[in-house]
């Protein structure tokens, strides 16, 4: 074979990859950008103007712990061919599966409603009232589903996870200072004054951003609902990896975009403020800012909804996909509308307690994230059920490793909410 | 109009609560026997669980009294 027709070899099988790849990707993609929702964005915007650069080598760290967790759900949706909640039935019993099954809902509407107020917030800033926000994402997300296709639902997504990347044009316009970027994201340090209990917050927080209850149920019955097989493992990490690598860099960007105008100049506590104040120094990014607020709101909103939805079916038995039209699964439809239009409406209401809620999210999320890792766990042990997909050795010892970690700092993270000076 | 929006209230929301229950026992006999080999380790990490939420609950009971 000559060197043309070998280079014309490789060129078509590394196409035909990619081609497989664009067909499979998806939840993992997705669940990742979602990641980065309102509440995400936020402690972004607050870490970056209260630390400036001097965090940014703490979010690499959090790459693989993303990665390492979605990619178990890959793989055991592929195979059992359950989503979590149903998994978790079968596995655990009923007293384990009504628990995690309440307790996701509790938390998914409790989040939802942080997303609207995220999407609220930031549209509030180019003058449309909280009133017409509310309505025309609810009627986007519903126009989204209507057409009983998951492509469509997916296609669309994919469309709102691109404006995501708002955040990398936006960290370009402030122009950043790249070796100190560079330099504080490959090298590890604390900033000025050392370790302090504020900093440990932040951090904790930045944790609790990287992996939420829902992103676990999702991804797991995405890949179901997507019809993966276990052939198509690989391609689902790739994916998986691929999103964790993007979820990072946009946080990252998002740090730079308020390190560099915010560190030192003004204290804000919600990414809202942080683009209003950004608005007055560098319009532009401003501007970006508020536009990547509310498409994070957004995201985690019809992640957020359908994560609930899906669950509720599986242990229910009603038709769950969004393969299906709206008659012909009428429970999963009225689930995600009646998630989306309570969530909404709570936003709405003057005098609604939504700081206590926003800080009620963090604390309910501690009391499912344990439990939904640990049954991740050992469900990815279970050699009759998964086979030759178990978990090794190796796997097992970062992935417990991971989980452990995960459990005790949200734990201080939640703990920190409820009694701000426990540990000062 | 009236008579119509009672008969909805009194039979249309009893029946979903009847409904419910039932669908509820269902799946509870559906699933009452757990399939994930109960080994010492799986039994351990359970029970450290339950330990666990059962402390998390406490603090947070704790917290909601002393907040009223």
């Amino acid at each position: 074979m000559n060197f043309w027709a070998k280079l014309f070899y490789v060129y078509r099988k590394f196409a035909k990859a990619i081609k497989i790849y664009l067909l499979i990707a998806g939840p993992g993609m997705i669940v990742m950008l979602a990641d980065n929702d309102a509440g995400g964005i936020t402690t972004y915007s607050v870490t970056g103007a209260k630390f400036g650069y001097n965090l940014l080598w703490f979010l690499l760290l959090l790459l693989p712990v993303a990665y390492f967790v979605q990619e178990m759900t890959v793989r055991l949706g592929a195979v059992t061919k359950r989503g979590h909640a149903e998994a978790i039935f079968h596995a655990f019993g009923s007293f384990w599966g009504w628990f995690s099954l309440l307790d996701l809902i509790l938390t998914d509407w409790l989040t939802l409603v942080t997303e609207f107020i995220g999407m609220t917030a930031a549209l509030s800033i180019f003058g449309i009232p909280p009133v017409i926000t509310i309505i025309i994402v609810s009627m986007i997300m519903m126009l989204m589903v209507i057409k009983g296709s998951y492509w469509t639902w997916e296609k669309i997504a994919f469309l709102f996870c691109a404006v995501n990347l708002v955040y990398i044009p936006a960290a370009f316009m402030v122009h950043p200072s790249v070796g100190d970027v560079l330099y504080n994201t490959v090298i590890p340090h604390f900033p000025k004054g050392g370790f302090s209990n504020e900093i440990f917050f932040f951090l904790m927080a930045n944790i609790g951003t990287t992996i939420a209850p829902w992103m676990i149920f999702f991804q797991q019955s995405a890949v179901v609902d997507k019809g993966m097989l276990e052939k198509d493992i690989i391609w689902g990490k790739i994916d998986t990896f691929i999103g964790s690598f993007f979820t990072v860099m946009i946080a990252i960007f998002v740090i730079v975009v308020t390190g560099t105008l915010l560190y030192g100049r003004t204290e804000i506590a919600s990414a809202a403020q942080a683009a209003m104040a950004l608005m007055n120094i560098n319009h532009s990014a401003g501007t970006l800012l508020a536009i990547g607020l509310f498409d994070a709101g957004f995201l985690g909103a019809i992640c957020i909804s359908l994560a609930s939805s899906w669950a509720f079916g599986e242990v229910f038995g009603w038709a769950h996909s969004l393969n299906l039209k709206i008659r012909e699964a009428p429970w999963f439809y009225a689930t995600y509308f009646f998630a989306l239009i309570t969530a909404g409406t709570v936003v709405l209401i003057p005098g609604a307690p939504l700081v206590l809620i926003t800080l009620f999210v963090q604390v309910i999320a501690v009391t499912l994230l344990p439990a939904a890792l640990v049954f991740l766990i050992i469900l990815l042990n279970d050699e009759e059920v998964m086979g030759k997909y178990k978990n090794t050795v190796t796997q097992n010892a970062i992935n417990i490793t991971i989980v452990v970690s995960i459990i005790i700092l949200s734990t201080l993270y939640a703990l920190t909410a409820l009694f701000p000076n426990i540990f000062s | 109009m009236i008579k119509k929006i009672r008969e909805f209230l009194v039979f249309g929301i009893g029946n979903l609560f009847r409904n419910t229950r039932q669908e509820v026992r269902r799946i509870n006999n559906r699933y009452r026997v757990p399939h994930a080999k109960m080994t010492k380790g799986v039994k351990f990490s359970l029970l450290m669980l339950r330990i666990y939420l059962l402390v998390l609950i406490g603090i947070l009971c704790y917290k909601f009294i002393t907040l009223l």
